[in-house]
């Protein structure tokens, strides 16, 4: 019977209309799954398939994407007498904190049964416009901002005072909407026409990297012209003045890192930081958080072969041949770490 | 801002609440022209504090591009109040006359200034480069005013009216005012006639006499036609016209036939929510689509798309031509000139103008069909009206391909597609045969009023809930990126 009231009517109606909303919501998000995120869906499912196999993951930006070869690697770790890995590379491009860790909680929460290491990217933070409104704005740019991951970032923007207040304010909005679009699943699964009718090619075309090593090198061209004469002056102005000091990292930083080894623990696996080579105006060594493995290469002085123009295909990476090379380099830094640490007292 | 956007709700919910607390009327019509300014200035000034601290800082040059424009609309109802009191108050014919003169010149000047005049530059230079002239002009950019072709037409049905008679001048400029500015129908229609609109003002509106639920279904069923059928079938129209030589026959048909559907989905859809909006304020617009795809003659298709655009050129274009009156080839040459013309203000491009013409030409050949062979056939029932929907149908979804290619080249690449001729490899999943089947099975059935009725039939509970999980629904699989409606280009 309608009541007397139709406002009364009207405000009894709207829970309804938000139980209905939040109830179909959570059905969907559940029964939905992972969405679909060019870069990241597959790399998940390959994950999924192979979780029973996988003792060892890189988790990181194109620096670890383009750099770190899972065979290269578990070659160099098996000629040191250790066990020989099987590694998977779960980079992505432009993947950093706090979507690197909401990354590798994705993957532990698939239950791998053999991983024993993670090896996340050190990195800072990056904010907002670093990446471009097309990315921000994409798929890949949302996914990860669920409440926990938003906290941190919404935190690391509102106390960076070197932004005015206007600036942060709508920075921690973007986080916050693009925070309410995961919460209410807009957009999670986009495209239904395209992802239905659209030939498979058409759909695919980001997914070129190797199937079993989640690994893609970049092309053997290095430098050339003026950019490698460009390169080759600011690689002598930064080896000709001092050093710059090693990075403080953020106190949020390093509480979601605390937090987030701890989790890697729990899962029976151990968190491994690792900092590969930047670009030079980059170039800068973090102060890793204590009790965390660390390997580090992001510093000119002490990395000069990582540097050279010859082993770069542009001013932030390496060229495939030099990126087999580094992964080797690192699987011999690892398996030392891995003996120096068996062998100290516990 | 767009209607289906969150901020949008927010805004609408601050404007709806306050508007509704308020009662003197007076104070409504400036609290929402008001709101009209700020939505109309949102699409030009970005995010509206760092606007405030760029104005605050006076750093004139970093301003978005454009965001004066708002002071064209305010010109326009500015000039046409003073048109509206000098009519008013001229004592002869001709003085009228002139009054509405300045007020066609004016709204038409500039909306010809800022749409048509790169248009007419660029094809007179190429016309003067085929005689064999090499003209050396400044290439002119200007950016458009969004909604420009909306509301100078909706401004000047108002000095054409008070003109003829058919309304008083307003009194108010307030009232004029908040009749341009009205928010819902502001940037891309309804185009809405100041007879149908200012009588409205008379009486205070009142919330008892609004049908929140009617309001709430039409908005809901306009937000599904944009999120769920526009947006969806968007990636699908522009892969296929990214490179249509590469796909096959089939998929050509598919494409032409899915741009039919987004187009319809995406200007309904947004008609649709803007007469939801304005019925939650107390107002009416006038319906502008009635199921156009099920038209049985191209006559019929224009008293069912757009029609708030086709009953205007209509009145004030075809009928001050000469209408139906005079011989057969003036009734032709109006009927056709309105059709072009009508393209044209879609557009400043030929495609668009083709788009009018191929219209134009439809409708003559409907013209000679139903005053000759057609009476005959008339007779031949279901079976006849069947043939004519198709007929119907087959033209008006092929002259949407000049509307939709970017050039003649590409849509005379499209068209020899359907029959054939060129194409490649890629093709569409067979399944988007069923997809149109079903959404055509869908749109008849709207037309029978199955939907409505059913929602009809629900307590305000159900309603509610229904509301609640189709809102999820519509969310979940609406593109991460929706694109303005495509006829705020207009």
């Amino acid at each position: 019977m309608p009541l007397a009231k139709p406002w009364i009517q009207a405000c009894l109606c709207l829970p309804v209309f938000v139980l209905a909303w939040a109830g179909a919501t959570l059905a969907l998000t559940r029964s939905g799954g992972f969405p679909q995120v060019p870069g990241l869906s597959e790399k998940r499912e390959i994950w999924q398939a192979r979780r029973a196999q996988i003792d060892t993951v890189f988790v990181g930006s194109s620096r670890t994407f383009h750099h770190l070869d899972p065979v290269a690697f578990a070659e160099a770790v098996a000629a040191e007498g250790l066990a020989k890995p099987q590694a998977f590379n779960a980079g992505a491009d432009l993947m950093f904190p706090p979507e690197s860790f909401r990354w590798v909680r994705e993957l532990l929460a698939a239950r791998p049964e053999k991983l024993k290491w993670v090896f996340l990217e050190f990195a800072g933070i990056r904010e907002k416009g670093d990446f471009g409104e097309g990315f921000e704005n994409s798929a890949r740019g949302v996914w990860w901002h669920d409440g926990q991951h938003t906290r941190l970032a919404v935190d690391h923007v509102w106390r960076d005072e070197r932004m005015p207040w206007l600036e942060r304010a709508d920075q921690c909005a973007d986080h916050l909407s693009q925070a309410a679009q995961v919460a209410t699943g807009a957009g999670r699964r986009g495209g239904l026409w395209s992802g239905l009718l659209l030939p498979q090619e058409a759909k695919k075309e980001d997914a070129l990297f190797d199937r079993e090593t989640g690994f893609l090198g970049y092309a053997e061209q290095a430098m050339s012209g003026e950019d490698a004469a460009r390169y080759r002056e600011q690689l002598a102005a930064r080896l000709a003045g001092q050093p710059p000091p090693v990075r403080t990292m953020p106190a949020d930083l390093r509480a979601a890192l605390k937090e987030l080894a701890a989790e890697v623990r729990r899962a029976g696996a151990e968190l491994v930081l690792i900092e590969p080579p930047e670009s030079i105006r980059l170039s800068r060594p973090m102060k890793p958080p204590p009790g965390v493995l660390h390997l580090g290469y992001n510093a000119v002085e002490a990395n000069q072969e990582w540097y050279a123009p010859e082993a770069r295909c542009d001013g932030g990476h390496m060229v495939g041949s030099a990126a087999k090379k580094f992964s080797a380099r690192v699987g011999r830094d690892f398996a030392a770490l891995v003996k120096q640490r068996s062998a100290a007292p516990r | 801002m767009l209607f289906v956007e969150a901020r949008f709700l927010l805004f609408f919910a601050v404007v709806f609440t306050v508007y509704w607390l308020v009662r003197s009327e007076t104070v409504r019509r400036v609290w929402l022209t008001a709101a009209g300014f700020f939505f109309y200035c949102c699409f030009f000034i970005g995010p509206p504090l760092e606007f405030a601290q760029l104005v605050g800082a006076g750093k004139w040059n970093e301003l978005p591009r454009g965001w004066w424009f708002p002071v064209f609309l305010l010109g326009s109802m500015g000039l046409d109040y003073v048109v509206g009191i000098g009519m008013g108050a001229a004592a002869t014919a001709r003085a009228r006359k002139g009054w509405l003169a300045l007020s066609l010149a004016a709204n038409l000047g500039v909306l010809g200034t800022f749409k048509y005049a790169g248009f007419a530059q660029q094809s007179a230079a190429a016309f003067l480069g085929w005689l064999g002239f090499q003209p050396h002009w400044p290439v002119l950019h200007l950016l458009l005013p969004i909604g420009i072709s909306f509301y100078t037409f909706q401004s000047l049905s108002y000095s054409i009216e008070v003109y003829r008679g058919h309304i008083p001048p307003v009194r108010r400029f307030l009232d004029l005012a908040f009749f341009i500015s009205f928010f819902p129908q502001l940037v891309a229609g309804p185009i809405v006639r100041a007879a149908a609109f200012l009588p409205q003002l008379a009486a205070p509106r009142r919330w008892a006499d609004v049908d929140p639920r009617g309001a709430l279904i039409l908005f809901f069923t306009g937000f599904l036609k944009k999120t769920l059928v526009a947006e969806n079938a968007a990636p699908v129209v522009d892969a296929f016209y990214a490179s249509p030589s590469s796909w096959t026959c089939s998929s050509a048909w598919i494409a032409v036939l899915a741009y039919a559907v987004q187009i319809y989905g995406d200007f309904s859809g947004y008609s649709d929510m803007a007469r939801a909006v304005a019925r939650l304020l107390g107002y009416e617009l006038p319906l502008n689509f009635d199921f156009p795809y099920l038209a049985t003659s191209l006559r019929d298709f224009w008293r069912r798309w757009h029609i708030s655009l086709s009953s205007w050129l209509r009145d004030y274009l075809y009928i001050p031509l000469g209408g139906n009156r005079g011989n057969r080839a003036r009734v032709a040459l109006n009927l056709f000139a309105t059709m072009t013309i009508g393209g044209l203000w879609h557009g400043a491009a030929w495609t668009f103008i083709v788009w009018g013409m191929l219209h134009g030409l439809g409708l003559l050949v409907h013209r000679w069909w139903e005053n000759g062979p057609g009476v005959q056939c008339r007779a031949a029932g279901k079976l006849w009206t069947s043939a004519a929907w198709g007929l119907t149908f087959l033209w008006v979804v092929a002259a949407w391909i000049p509307f939709r290619a970017p050039t003649f080249a590409v849509a005379a690449q499209v068209a020899g597609q359907l029959f054939g001729a060129g194409g490649g490899e890629k093709a569409f999943h067979p399944a988007a045969w069923a997809l149109l089947a079903g959404l055509a099975a869908v749109h008849a059935a709207g037309q029978r009023r199955i939907w409505r009725r059913g929602l009809d039939r629900l307590s305000d509970w159900g309603l509610a809930l229904v509301l609640g999980a189709g809102l999820a629904v519509a969310l979940h699989f609406m593109p991460m990126h929706y694109r303005a409606f495509i006829y705020f280009q207009f």
